[in-house]
């Protein structure tokens, strides 16, 4: 017998990274670094797939729009990540899949793409797994990197290739400690740089079990005066230990806004919770 | 893992329990948004069905029940700067098209404006009629009313919605003065003959909101698909349902939307609304279909998902109904003319709307 039970998933938005417009409710605004949200959950799931609603597509198959830059990524250079000229254009001849790849071309070791960044925790489980071809003499790195909270780099996942075929690999492993942000960068692992292609780019991150279902839902309407009372909702989130010592009551806030007296920043924000009645 | 919404708030309390292993999180719906104000002046350019009445000629400019639109005045500019000029009502403009009731000076303390049309373009300068020159003129047994000479303009500053360049000296041009302010009893909002349904979408999509700076609406909340529909307008099929009729009224002052929509459109025509998973508003058309068939047979295919923990309530039931309703009279602008005192009220619309029930 399969008991069945529906998977949950929770973001919560800083004020700021709502669109102002809000034509899609709580799409973030355009253009900027998707690093004030925090999400948990009851299941793993891709960071890439289904996230378009939320607004927070990585774009990893270089599909959903034929303009540059890639929607969800930006050259190292323009981020003032890397010094030089980096040139991000879709490959359509010799792409993976789909109707487009993305092509690299840059004059510097490390040049490349790199995605907004995304809130994480230390002992989170990530997977990343991209397919990557190159040019003669250089090496293509799709690296999921762990950055701490001044979003300094602290080590990465790293699958790689560096033959002129399309290869697909995969790393999977636990975020470090003092880790608060992840973020994706494709690049040209050569000195003097280089031509790299990558697509199918996926991002899975391990998200349980730091949420339990939602309970106390209220909301009614009247028939009568047809008045509408406010819906509420009740959750719970796990604050999950994950070293000896230390502070285990704050670390849910503090992953989200960088100290542990951020209580009363965290009301009024917006919040989504989503249901997922597939199993999946 | 496919993932829907399923519920869009706001967090209210974040509490760590007793264990300090959990986090409580508690989450209301934004419901809240609904509760901003409405009918707080001009509505958006978009409404073709309301309009505040013209104080200068005094009647409407857009049409409204059996009123018909009282036109516009010739006037001539003469600049006193590249930003400001004198407004002057072509020689021969009758005076009852500027005439001062005193429901029209009780709004003199306010700033106006004025809706000009220069060479084919349209609009709006402000001015304070305060300071407007004024004359006097007498129909009835040598008792004077006042009546507007000119009124002074300023142009807004570039951009701004509703700019238009100072005309040049001497330009000929029509005009009609108005108010952007939240309506009076004296000076409502009039709003003619629409389907419920779209009153209601274009109060949820912010059109007699505030509007942002540059003159576009701040829709409340985002609107649901009516179900079964994915294109075009949202609330199409209720919309094209002539079976609700219209709503007509003359708005006294401004309001909350949720309070509002629930007692002046849904009560009246049967319609309910909440919030989805989503954020967005669901509409409830509550009326009960006039079908008497009971053939067929309810399959599966009948069946529908009930919104999860949402709960109807009455506290009693209905057992008659006492309305109160009022009485629209249209007032003609002649009559100020044969007002033996010169203070009696005129309202700027021409409307005079009395309590007729219950006695």
């Amino acid at each position: 017998v399969t008991v069945f039970r529906p998977a949950y998933r929770l973001t919560m938005y800083a004020p700021r990274s709502v669109d102002a417009t809000e034509a899609t409710i709580l799409s973030p605004i355009a253009g900027a670094a998707h690093d004030d949200f925090f999400r948990v959950s009851t299941c793993d799931f891709d960071l890439q797939a289904n996230d378009a609603a939320a607004g927070l597509s990585v774009n990893g198959d270089f599909e959903s729009v034929s303009t540059l830059p890639p929607l969800g990524y930006l050259d190292d250079v323009t981020l003032g990540a890397g010094a030089g000229t980096t040139t991000l254009s879709y490959e359509t001849a010799t792409q993976y899949a789909g109707v487009r790849s993305l092509k690299i071309v840059t004059d510097h070791q490390f040049g490349g793409a790199l995605s907004p960044l995304w809130p994480a925790v230390p002992g989170q489980v990530f997977t990343i797994s991209a397919a990557m071809k190159t040019a003669a003499g250089v090496q293509a790195d799709a690296q999921l990197m762990f950055l701490d909270a001044n979003k300094s780099y602290i080590s990465g996942l790293q699958p790689t290739n560096s033959s002129g075929s399309w290869v697909v690999a995969s790393v999977t492993d636990a975020a470090p400690a003092n880790t608060a942000f992840v973020r994706v960068s494709l690049q040209c692992n050569a000195v003097g740089g280089g031509t790299v292609y990558f697509d199918a780019v996926r991002v899975r991150a391990n998200y349980r079990p730091y949420l339990d279902l939602p309970r106390g839902r209220q909301g009614s309407i009247d028939p009568l005066s047809k008045k509408l009372t406010q819906g509420a909702l009740s959750m719970r989130v796990m604050d999950k230990r994950t070293t000896v010592g230390g502070s285990n009551a704050n670390r849910w806030v503090t992953a989200f806004l960088g100290d542990a007296n951020g209580k009363q920043r965290l009301i009024g924000c917006k919040v989504l919770l989503e249901e997922s009645l597939d199993g999946g | 893992v496919t993932w829907s919404s399923f519920f869009t708030g706001r967090s209210f309390d974040l509490g760590l329990t007793p264990d300090r292993i959990w986090m409580e999180l508690q989450l209301r719906d934004l419901s809240d948004d609904l509760k901003r104000k409405v009918f707080v002046g001009q509505p958006h350019t978009s409404i073709t069905y309301a309009s505040m009445p013209s104080l200068v000629p005094l009647g409407v400019q857009k049409a409204w029940g059996n009123f018909t639109v009282v036109g516009v005045v010739g006037g001539v500019v003469h600049r006193l700067s590249t930003t400001k000029a004198r407004l002057d009502f072509s020689a021969g403009t009758d005076f009852i098209k500027r005439v001062i009731p005193s429901n029209v000076r009780a709004l003199m303390n306010e700033t106006w404006q004025v809706i000009l049309t220069s060479g084919g373009n349209t609009g709006i300068f402000p001015t304070r009629p305060v300071k407007a020159p004024t004359g006097k003129v007498s129909w009835h047994d040598n008792q004077p009313i006042d009546y507007f000479l000119s009124f002074e303009i300023d142009e807004l500053p570039v951009g701004s919605p509703g700019y238009l360049a100072m005309p040049a000296d001497l330009a000929v041009v029509q005009f009609y003065v108005t108010r952007d302010l939240p309506p009076t009893a004296d000076s409502p909002l009039l709003i003619g003959d629409v389907h419920p349904v779209q009153l209601l979408a274009d109060l949820i999509d912010g059109k007699f909101s505030l509007l942002k700076s540059d003159g576009s609406a701040r829709a409340m909340a985002p609107r649901a698909n009516s179900p079964g529909w994915s294109t075009g307008d949202p609330w199409k099929p209720l919309i094209d349902d002539t079976s609700f009729g219209y709503f007509r009224g003359a708005i006294p002052e401004s309001a909350r939307a949720n309070d509002w929509i629930e007692k002046a459109l849904c009560q009246i025509y049967q319609l309910a609304y909440r919030l989805n998973g989503a954020g967005q508003v669901e509409l409830i058309d509550l009326r009960r279909s006039a079908s008497t068939s009971s053939g067929g047979t309810i399959t599966d295919t009948h069946l529908a998902e009930l919104a999860p923990t949402w709960k109807v309530s009455r506290e009693s039931a209905m057992t008659g109904a006492e309305v109160t309703y009022y009485v629209d009279e249209a007032v003609s602008l002649e009559s100020v003319k044969t007002l033996p005192d010169p203070t009696v009220p005129f309202p700027p619309g021409g409307v005079r709307t009395t309590k007729a029930g219950p006695s």
